[in-house]
């Protein structure tokens, strides 16, 4: 009894934020849904040698849908779908499409005081291919702003989690691989992931958490690649987030992410502060 | 009749001719014959971008001018297309207002590696420098100056 108290404790002292990267899964009908808007603008950009390189603004926002639900007892069905993505630079028209979905099937391999999941999450290119931001002072120069990468590829997670229950407290690390294809003639180079991500629940109303990660590439850089595909990309991420609790199933989520040179250094990404805000809804046994 | 068949006969003449005839593609925008640098250079960085490479203006065989980016040429692609000047000096000077004139476009480049780009004429001695212009990032990537 105790150790089923453990297991649920995370979910049990109400847990609105998702919980992708973590060794919980959801138990059998029991979802959560976050709708956000984000936003980021940049002038610092890296290019593949991790060199800065101030650019005119670039500034993307989008609307993305995220979900868990819990198909059965060790299963979990995630979905991540980037529903409007606008991007453009300060020098160009911007552009609209819809992003890459991704579904993962997440395991609970271990249940109990120290949970541990694996996940498969392949990434389907259906973002909108063919979109140009043009140059305003020169037709004949542009760059290709595609919102989605265009390439098949498939994530594999695997994480372990730990609540300090009755402490209101908890932590994750995890582990990720991204397997890549290729869009056209471009093959793209396969990411390693691993972070760790830390929550606390403050007045029994707010959840903080905080979460540092490192993204590379694996295997033979790209000699180019435009930066929008993310092909040839590290990275480190700080994410700073907070949901408060407006009553049993509903929450308000604010976000902020610093995309920066940390563990890896940024390569081929723009390093850039990006906020977001949302509602959540948290369907509980 | 004997007309007729004469008619006849210069049709399947023709026709057969046809069938051995070759088709040749002069792509007019490279050089035909060899290649000769009036005045050369090579490329300076700029904005902690990769850019380098030999530069250089010229003639081929028939006379017709061009712009050279040697086979080294290397510079940042990833913030779109970059686009190549004549400029009279090694800053980029846009004055749209009065023609641009400074600056001559050139043409744009989406990849690394040799490359040739046909100009109208011979550029004046006064456009002294070859730039390289990312208009999205709106920064040069690089320039040099042609000697």
């Amino acid at each position: 009894m105790r150790i089923k108290f453990l297991m649920t404790s995370l979910f049990s002292i109400g847990c609105l934020v998702a919980m992708a990267q973590s060794g919980w899964v959801k138990d059998k009908g029991v979802f959560f849904i976050k709708a956000d808007v984000s936003r980021y603008a940049s002038t610092d950009y890296r290019n593949l040698a991790g060199n800065k390189v101030n650019t005119s603004k670039f500034n993307q926002q989008a609307f993305s849908i995220y979900g868990e639900y819990g198909l059965a007892k060790r299963f979990t069905g995630i979905i991540n779908l980037p529903v409007l993505k606008h991007q453009g630079y300060a020098t160009t028209n911007n552009v609209i499409g819809v992003g890459d979905v991704r579904l993962e099937l997440k395991y609970a391999i271990q249940k109990g005081k120290y949970p541990i999941s694996v996940s498969v999450a392949p990434e389907i290119p259906t973002g909108t291919q063919g979109l140009k931001g043009v140059a305003k002072d020169n037709s004949g120069a542009f760059i290709n702003l595609p919102t989605g990468d265009g390439e098949f590829n498939v994530w594999t997670t695997a994480a372990i989690s730990h609540s300090f229950y009755p402490k209101p407290f908890y932590a994750t690390i995890y582990n990720a691989f991204n397997y890549r294809t290729s869009y056209k003639d471009q093959d793209f180079q396969n990411q390693y992931a691993a972070g760790a991500e830390f929550g606390y629940k403050l007045e029994d109303k707010v959840w903080l958490t905080a979460k540092y990660s490192a993204t590379t590439g694996v295997g033979t850089a790209p000699f180019f690649a435009d930066f929008i595909r993310g092909n040839g990309v590290s990275f480190s991420t700080l994410v700073l987030s907070s949901t408060y609790e407006l009553d049993k199933h509903w929450g308000l989520t604010g976000q902020y992410s610093k995309i920066h040179s940390g563990i890896v250094k940024a390569k081929n990404v723009y390093a850039a502060n990006m906020f977001s805000i949302g509602l959540t809804y948290d369907k509980k046994r | 009749m004997k007309k007729l068949f004469t008619i006849v006969l210069a049709a399947i003449i023709f026709t057969s001719c046809g069938k051995d005839e070759t088709t040749v593609t002069v792509d007019s925008s490279q050089p035909s014959g060899a290649y000769t640098a009036a005045r050369s250079g090579s490329l300076m960085a700029q904005n902690n971008t990769p850019t380098k490479g030999a530069i250089s203006v010229g003639r081929d065989a028939q006379g017709t001018n061009f712009l050279s980016l040697g086979s080294d040429f290397t510079t940042e692609l990833g913030t779109g297309t970059a686009t190549v000047y004549l400029s009279t000096s090694a800053t980029f000077t846009a004055s749209p207002g009065t023609g641009n004139p400074n600056l001559i476009l050139v043409g744009t480049v989406q990849g690394n590696g040799a490359r040739f780009y046909k100009l109208n004429a011979a550029p004046a001695a006064t456009f002294t420098h070859v730039i390289v212009w990312c208009a999205t990032a709106n920064i040069p990537f690089g320039n040099g100056r042609l000697n």
